[in-house]
């Protein structure tokens, strides 16, 4: 068979198995009723799947919790690692940091290079200081997904 | 503000959880129809996928602990129910256009020789998949390969004598498989398609019996 044929075939068999298994003309009942005749037990699978569901629910939950606190954690290493460090650094270096960091386009902070100019060195120590912790998150969660 | 690149969005978690016994229930259920069919594929590549695993893994990957950390954010525009977006997630794992190697549960029919393995890998690893169909070299490959082959013929043989079931064949052969889409494309109304679908529906599951 050749490649063509073979494509189309799993195309066909793609849109028939998509098609009959739609359920937006049928009824629930409908819907159950067919699946008792495939040899379901509609209900007993029906429960099984809300306990799965309660369940990765629960996982996710733990998850979040997990990952909002190592953030945490995170956040407050990477502040302190920072503490002072641009404080001897001009405005210019300043704004040339955050510059370089967003065009990085590791991040994008909804600020306009006007808007930066127009603050004081004091605040744009403090951007910086975000921009940098959250590119050291960014590259934390980074290093997650990858795992 | 800071945004990061584009990951899970927790607040598909939370509408998860705001939704209604009865409404998972409803969806659970009509996804696990769907599931059922989508696994019936599998099962003419030599392969045992079973729905509720299908239907399980969506859910995971739902609420974004899917398997080797997977997920899928709900759009709910283009996905206005829980049933749509289980369905759609259900549809990327199966689908032969998916990106990615699928992890949920599979166990093949035949894997004391080995020969099913190089197409079990085949079967299941999305686009790279469809970009490097092989030709079947086994027997049992060939025997498989052609099996799908006659799928279009007993499709086109259930249609014999009825027009529009086969406009509605001829559209799936296109890919097309959205009652709307069908309509559209067939000039059929939108309950036609559902009728034949219907017939289809009731004639394709003796067919796929005796093509697997």
């Amino acid at each position: 068979m050749g490649k063509d044929k073979e494509k189309k075939s799993l195309v066909l068999v793609d849109a028939l198995t998509d098609a009959l298994g739609g359920s937006e003309d049928q009824s629930l009942e409908e819907v159950k009723e067919e699946l008792r005749e495939e040899g379901v037990d509609v209900e007993a699978t029906l429960r099984g799947l809300l306990t799965f569901k309660e369940e990765v629910s629960r996982t996710a939950r733990r998850e979040r919790l997990e990952a909002a606190r190592e953030r945490r954690h995170l956040t407050e290493a990477a502040r302190s690692g920072l503490l002072g460090r641009f404080r001897d650094w001009t405005k210019e270096q300043v704004l040339s940091r955050i510059e370089e960091m967003i065009a990085s386009q590791r991040i994008a902070p909804t600020v306009s290079y006007r808007d930066l100019e127009a603050q004081s060195k004091e605040d744009l120590i403090s951007l910086l200081e975000d921009l940098e912790i959250a590119s050291q998150v960014e590259s934390h969660d980074q290093d997650q997904a990858g795992r | 503000m800071i945004h990061g690149r584009e990951k899970y969005d927790p607040t598909t978690r939370d509408e998860l959880d705001k939704l209604t016994e009865a409404e998972w229930k409803e969806a659970l259920t009509r996804a696990l129809k769907y599931a059922g069919w989508r696994a019936g594929k599998y099962q003419w590549l030599g392969l045992v996928v079973d729905p509720k695993d299908l239907v399980q893994e969506a859910v995971a990957r739902a609420y974004g602990v899917g398997a080797g950390a997977t997920y899928r954010n709900w759009n709910k525009e283009k996905y206005p129910t829980l049933r749509d977006f289980l369905v759609s997630i259900i549809d990327s794992m199966t689908s032969h256009e998916a990106e990615h190697s699928e992890r949920f549960k599979k166990t093949p029919l035949d894997r004391d020789d080995g020969t099913s393995r190089g197409l079990e890998q085949e079967a299941l690893a999305g686009g790279a998949r469809l970009a490097g169909i092989r030709f079947p070299t086994t027997p049992e490959e060939i025997l498989l390969a052609e099996r799908r082959a006659s799928i279009s013929e007993k499709l086109h043989l259930i249609a014999e004598g009825d027009d529009e079931l086969g406009l509605v064949i001829l559209c799936l052969e296109d890919g097309i498989c959205a009652p709307r889409e069908i309509a559209a494309e067939t000039g059929l109304s939108r309950k036609t398609v559902y009728e034949k679908l219907r017939t289809l529906r009731r004639k394709a599951k003796r067919l796929l019996k005796t093509a697997s």
